[in-house]
């Protein structure tokens, strides 16, 4: 059985979309443009396309017709969770592996801030809603920062102990030219900001912004014939942790060592060998438990693990090198997708890593998930 | 159908009650219309000891709620019962145990003054 790859990627632009405050835009009208950019990327012809999936928008019939993908062999549509992303380019490379179809087109449109998305209030939806609403709890961002005060609490992390990852994501997206926020910040700056829900504060939260991803997969053999560099997905692994509560009891360190034990063993890597990662970051605390089940950390320790430079760019582990979904775009996983591929292609300018060869997505939510891509020689 | 309500309304009568399995006694909540442990679909409503321990909590300074509803800052408990289900409440007024501490149930009226709420305090 051949390798999967990625020969096509696409992003509409973040920052500009997000500056001209006043426009409307529809999700499937991002995604589309998001396609079109993924398919000129790949150099392919549209037609060779035989599965389409969707993510966040409303209804991947209006979006296939819209992108004239009337008849494709496969189709999926998934819901607009973040954790999402990384199981549909799973299913996508399964697909493809086991011969259901040859190229998959990936789409993802999100409208959030034209449509005054607020991830929190009356009408955010969860299982335990219309009981925590009583309490004034709401927001996957309270739940993830539940989880966050217990860890303060057990492993003694102190204030600032997120501080470097905010910065990190800033200092990055101020290398991107395509990023929401390129101001860098500082540790006083990170501590002035106001608390969100305490302890997290704001520059611990993703961006609600406008924008669109594409990512066109194949198999190894096909994207050889193209002619650019050829990026496979060399192995990928998933693991639920599912409950009532964006909260998990252990941090998902169980489930993240699970993925983390099954994704370096099938792509015969160790973490060691990992260039640079792009690591789900809906709100910081994510980043730590991601480095601790993956074991780049001791439990309990990343906070302490990233204070002095490694997840830099030059670091030992750099990471969320585009800034990630607090600096670059909150596209709910699909353009850190997107930035592990365009780092291994080594054309991103400022913000590449030097010679970089494998790159890993982790996703640490409530469905874990995470990926190993490699550029062939 | 079971709903919301269902609960909400034994609270109206400063009773705080959950679901408890009758063919495997296990606890849950929020409303479920099977057991998770044995599918058994037979349950009834019964009273927990009212006792538990703070996982955690967090002061949410965010205005997601009519300012009516909700004085920001205020704190949200998360809450393991000694029964086992996990549940998101608040500290009795002018309470604020720490993550590990021990604590009772105590019903309150909510701001409004429309809601009897199971909340907790430090136990006794």
């Amino acid at each position: 059985m051949g390798r999967v790859a990625i020969i096509g990627v696409g992003t509409t632009p973040f920052g500009s979309l997000y500056r001209d405050r006043d426009a409307t835009r529809s999700d499937y009208d991002l995604a589309a443009w998001a396609f079109a950019e993924a398919v000129a990327d790949a150099g392919i012809e549209k037609d060779e396309i035989d599965g389409l999936f969707t993510a966040r928008v409303g209804s991947y019939n209006r979006m296939a017709d819209m992108l004239g993908l009337q008849r494709p062999t496969v189709i999926n549509g998934y819901e607009a969770a973040g954790r999402m992303s990384g199981v549909a380019v799973q299913a996508a490379a399964a697909m493809i592996e086991s011969g259901q179809a040859t190229t998959i087109a990936l789409v993802y449109g999100n409208n959030g801030r034209s449509a005054g998305v607020k991830y929190g209030g009356d009408a955010y939806s969860s299982p335990t809603a219309p009981y925590d609403a009583a309490y004034g709890m709401t927001s996957p961002g309270a739940y993830v920062s539940v989880m966050y005060q217990r860890y303060k609490h057990l492993f003694g992390a102190p204030e600032d102990a997120l501080a470097p990852l905010a910065i990190n994501n800033r200092a990055n997206g101020a290398l991107n030219p395509n990023a929401v926020m390129r101001t860098p910040i500082t540790t006083e700056e990170y501590l002035a900001a106001r608390f969100v829900a305490e302890p997290l504060r704001l520059f611990d939260y993703c961006l609600i912004n406008d924008g669109g991803v594409a990512i066109i997969m194949t198999t190894e053999e096909r994207a050889k014939q193209l002619g650019g560099p050829v990026i496979t997905m060399e192995a990928t692994a998933a693991a639920g942790d599912l409950s009532n509560f964006y909260s998990s009891r252990d941090f998902y360190y169980e489930s993240a060592k699970s993925v983390a034990d099954r994704v370096y063993q099938r792509a015969g890597i160790t973490r060691d060998q990992v260039d640079v990662a792009q690591i789900y970051d809906n709100f910081t605390p994510t980043i730590l438990l991601s480095l601790e089940g993956f074991g780049f950390a001791q439990p309990g320790r990343a906070w302490d693990w990233v204070r002095d430079g490694r997840i830099e760019l030059g670091g030992e582990l750099p990471i969320n090198t585009s800034g990630g979904h607090t600096a670059e775009s909150y596209m709910q996983g699909w353009a850190l997708h997107v930035e592990a591929v365009r780092q291994l292609r080594g054309d991103q300018g400022e913000r590449q890593v030097k010679d970089a060869e494998i790159s890993q997505y982790i996703c640490v939510a409530p469905i874990v998930t995470s990926h190993i891509f490699r550029r062939q020689s | 159908m079971l709903t919301v309500d269902d609960y909400w309304k034994r609270c109206a009568d400063g009773e705080f009650a959950v679901q408890q399995c009758s063919n495997c006694q296990t606890w849950r909540f929020p409303l479920s219309p099977l057991c998770p442990v044995c599918l058994s679909r037979e349950f009834s409503w019964e009273q927990p000891s009212g006792k538990g321990t703070v996982w955690s909590w967090i002061r949410m300074h965010q205005r997601y709620f009519p300012a009516e509803d909700f004085e920001v800052p205020y704190e949200v408990a998360f809450i393991q019962l000694d029964e086992g289900p996990f549940l998101i409440s608040g500290f009795a007024a002018g309470e604020l145990p720490q993550i590990g501490d021990r604590v009772e149930v105590v019903f309150e009226m909510n701001k409004r003054g429309d809601q009897l709420l199971p909340k907790f305090r430090t136990a006794a």
